[in-house]
């Protein structure tokens, strides 16, 4: 009969399976010019001039590299590995003939220009979101994004940072018409709702109920409003889709509810004695020139909003 | 002959450890060369933006996890160990030196519970301990918070335990 391991035992165990040094002759060789051929013929779509280029190329290095060092000698330049690179780099600038939209389509597109996290590779539970910049007119996604992953009572409990970040050259063909289509039209939506609560001698409809009637009804408490945006990408429907997500924060220095109900609504209504709160939080999918307000509202989860404030209009 | 502008210096140097680490994620042969050719590919391809200041070989360690993963996700070519044939089952428990090979039954017992751990816990395991790792160094090797390998440690040994103490239970 076995005993239970011990603690040690498990560290010596552990230590010996993962760090017993590998045999010489079981360790591997990086075989570099197979490997650049197996890449070639490997890419489906690759340009029939960028595989002749690539062939003449290694080529070139088979018969000429020797021809290189007999006239460097004093040089150190017997590194087939270096011109190896410089293959793969011409390579890799043949492989990027698409455009940012279409880059964006799915996940393994998401990963390569750093959206995603290298660390996790299972995002079924997790949200990306994507930090904007503005130049002005234009509106850049990304450069920095971070996805969000959540327990089953939906609350956030891991944010992870983009450890890479896109290339200038990429980001300076990012535009919001590309990747996030129907962002205009959300913000009207949002701003709709915003100049409601901006003008104080009428009421706030939402979602069909009074959630704030004329500021003068409540002998003209002060208010705070709020707005914060951020872009991202959330599975929908089993599909990761471009959304603009806003949150409305309106903070009021009376409790407009006192003595009446709260209406049912999904405005975040939060009273005490002398203070409302209100949070409303409207998600629309960009994929189109129209966005749509989601219906299910995902976003409703804890933290999410203190981690990029400072980012966000 | 390399010079220290060479990857090939670099990957002469981390051959046996990136063979080790590779060998301990797929735990297959074919995969663990597939992944070493692989990870060795990237890092030529991206050799150019190697900042010197790094170490090297944690620099490379986190490409081949990555790539691991990625290869994962895509095609779930790499799976967990099963011993398919007595060679490969010796030619794994050859690098464990001799006087240890008394415990091959047990360490048996303790790979198989490592790799019914679901994936993120056995990477996490393995980087810790196929070099000596401090959680730290994981942390930052993997890209994650130092909190999260610590719970992922913890995690990851409290299942070894339970699988260990339910397979003893089953040969009761």
């Amino acid at each position: 009969m076995k005993n239970v391991m011990t603690d040690e035992e498990f560290e010596k165990g552990m230590h010996l399976l993962f760090n017993s040094e590998v045999p010489e002759e079981s360790c591997f060789t990086f075989d570099k010019n197979e490997e650049i051929q197996v890449c070639v013929v490997n890419k489906k779509n690759f340009n029939s001039k960028c595989l002749c280029r690539a062939i003449v190329c290694i080529l070139l290095v088979v018969a000429v590299f020797p021809l290189i060092n007999i006239i460097h000698k004093n040089i150190e330049k017997d590194d087939a590995s270096l011109i190896s690179a410089e293959i793969l780099e011409r390579i890799g600038e043949c492989e990027r003939v698409y455009s940012f939209g279409e880059y964006l389509k799915n996940e393994e597109c998401l990963r390569l220009a750093g959206l995603i996290p290298d660390e996790e590779y299972d995002i079924s539970d997790a949200e990306i979101f994507v930090y904007t910049v503005s130049d002005g007119r234009r509106k850049i996604y990304t450069q920095e994004a971070y996805t969000v992953w959540y327990d089953e009572d939906g609350k956030a409990f891991e944010f992870m940072m983009t450890k890479e970040s896109v290339s200038d050259e990429f980001s300076e063909n990012i535009i919001g018409a590309d990747c996030f289509k129907g962002e205009f039209s959300s913000v009207s939506g949002v701003r709709n709702i915003e100049s409601m609560f901006r003008n104080k001698s009428a009421e706030v409809i939402y979602e069909g109920e009074v959630i704030r009637k004329s500021l003068d009804e409540y002998g003209m408490p002060e208010q705070e409003l709020h707005t914060d945006m951020i872009c991202m990408y959330s599975r929908y429907n089993g599909q990761l889709v471009p959304m603009c997500v806003y949150n409305i924060s309106c903070t009021l220095n009376c409790n407009v509810f006192k003595g009446d109900d709260i209406p049912d609504t999904t405005a975040g209504i939060i009273v005490s004695e002398n203070l409302t709160e209100y949070n409303i939080t409207l998600a629309y999918d960009c994929s189109r020139n129209n966005a749509i307000r989601l219906e299910e509202n995902r976003m409703i989860k804890e933290n999410i909003w203190n981690h990029k404030t400072e980012r966000t209009e | 002959m390399y010079s220290k502008f060479d990857i090939g210096y670099y990957l002469e140097e981390c051959r046996e450890r990136l063979s080790r680490l590779c060998i301990n994620l797929c735990s297959n042969r074919h995969d663990a060369e597939d992944l070493f050719q692989d990870t060795c590919l990237r890092a030529v391809k991206y050799f150019k933006k190697y900042n010197r200041d790094m170490d090297f070989e944690k620099w490379i360690f986190r490409i081949c996890v990555n790539t691991y993963r990625t290869n994962l996700k895509r095609k779930n070519r790499y799976k967990t160990i099963t011993f398919e044939t007595t060679y490969e089952y010796d030619l794994f428990f050859s690098c464990i030196p001799e006087n240890e090979h008394q415990h091959d039954e047990r360490y048996r017992d303790l790979l198989i519970a490592v790799n019914k751990l679901p994936e993120k816990y056995r990477t996490i395991l393995v980087m810790r301990y196929f070099n000596d790792y401090s959680e730290e160094e994981t942390a930052k090797i993997i890209g994650i918070p130092k909190g999260t390998v610590k719970s992922r440690l913890s995690k990851a040994k409290k299942i070894i335990r339970e699988v260990i103490e339910c397979e003893e239970c089953n040969d009761r």
